[in-house]
């Protein structure tokens, strides 16, 4: 079938349509007086939802590191999760700077671009926070512990401690995108409510294709 | 603009443009009822962003923008459909005659379209549309060389892909 055929075909699609569609003028003019909910502005609530429960746990942190201050080995552990948060907290504040500039309206490709450039961000953090987890493993040391709790009892302490920076270090590491060809890494990330993220992966990959 | 103005003029312009949101979603979307959340989406999304419209700029360049831009994210959406405001029951757009063309070229074609990437089917369907290389760059905001390399590596696709159909 020649180009010019296949063109007329879709004219004729077009005609088609045209006397065939009909617009539902009542669920139009409903969704004019209506404020719906779309996509972008549900994300923003998510991201609004996580600054305000980011600097509320944040302060609690603060209030307890403060209130501890005579155990350095709480104050160090309870104050890392705090700048783990801290970093999480800004990383939202920037999402919802960044969603102010994506414009429906904008070419296809630099909507895009931006809308998974706030995707991967997430990713990111999520990845970040993780390795927050061997701290929770130590903020109940003090110095008696550390005096005389015994061989025994640091040496599993510590291999517990040991295990979790491994495999936190080692989800940070591997829960990229790029390792999305292993089938485990895939599954994980979708689990955690990452598909997003891939489509908005693929779909970058796919503009790059183009600007080859 | 006054907002009752505002109002008609709006439905006004979706009726003339119709038939340009119906086939984006139906070439993004193969199940009736994502189609019909689609048609509405972007229906709705053309409206929040018509007050901002500028009146130097191409309507049917900023309708491609918006409802590609809308097709193209519905990923987004997952499965929450229960965002909507509007149940689906109703729909925002409907066909009046038999919904399924008959003819069996018209059906190779959009089956053509539903299997590209995304970024591809955007790009037949303007293609499709008759719009400018310049144009297209426009609304898909790639250069023209890119577009013209890329248009014509999928009408080679498509004319072989007929080609082995008539053929068989």
């Amino acid at each position: 079938m020649e180009e010019l055929a296949i063109k007329q075909l879709w004219h004729e699609y077009d005609i088609k349509l045209e006397k065939s569609l009909q617009l539902n003028y009542k669920i139009i003019r409903e969704m004019q007086t209506q404020k719906a909910e779309n996509n972008i502005t549900s994300f923003r609530r998510n991201q609004v939802f996580g600054v305000i429960g980011g600097i509320i746990w944040i302060l609690i942190l603060v209030f307890l590191v403060v209130n501890t201050l005579h155990n350095i080995y709480f104050v160090i552990s309870v104050g890392l999760i705090a700048v783990f948060n801290i970093f999480a907290v800004a990383a939202y504040i920037r999402h919802l700077a960044m969603l102010d500039q994506v414009n429906i309206t904008d070419s296809v490709t630099s909507a895009q671009q931006k809308l998974a450039a706030i995707q991967n961000s997430l990713n990111n953090v999520g990845r970040i926070l993780v390795l927050q987890t061997p701290l929770y493993c130590t903020f109940w040391y003090n110095q008696q512990l550390v005096d005389h709790g015994g061989a025994m009892f640091w040496l599993i302490n510590l291999t517990i401690v040991a295990f979790f920076v491994a495999i936190s270090v080692y989800l940070f590491k591997t829960l990229t995108y790029k390792n999305i060809h292993r089938k485990w890494v895939r599954k994980f990330i979708e689990s955690f409510g990452g598909k997003k993220l891939i489509k908005a992966m693929e779909f970058l990959n796919e503009i790059e294709e183009y600007q080859k | 603009m006054h907002s009752d103005q505002q109002e008609e003029s709006f439905l006004a312009i979706i009726e003339q443009h119709k038939g340009i949101i119906y086939k984006i979603a139906k070439s993004f979307k193969r199940n009736e009822y994502d189609k019909k959340d689609l048609v509405q989406e972007i229906i709705f999304q053309l409206w929040r962003a018509f007050p901002s419209f500028d009146e130097r700029c191409k309507l049917s360049t900023w309708m491609y923008r918006v409802a590609l831009n809308v097709a193209i994210s519905s990923y987004r959406k997952e499965q929450k459909k229960n965002e909507l405001i509007i149940p689906l029951s109703e729909s925002a757009m409907d066909f009046a005659g038999d919904e399924t063309p008959n003819e069996t070229n018209l059906n190779l074609l959009q089956q053509f379209i539903n299997e590209l990437k995304e970024l591809d089917r955007a790009l037949m369907i303007l293609y499709l549309e008759e719009k400018s290389g310049k144009e297209m760059a426009e609304i898909l905001g790639l250069s023209e060389a890119n577009i013209r390399t890329k248009t014509n590596r999928i009408k080679e696709q498509l004319k072989h892909r007929f080609s082995t159909i008539n053929n068989q």
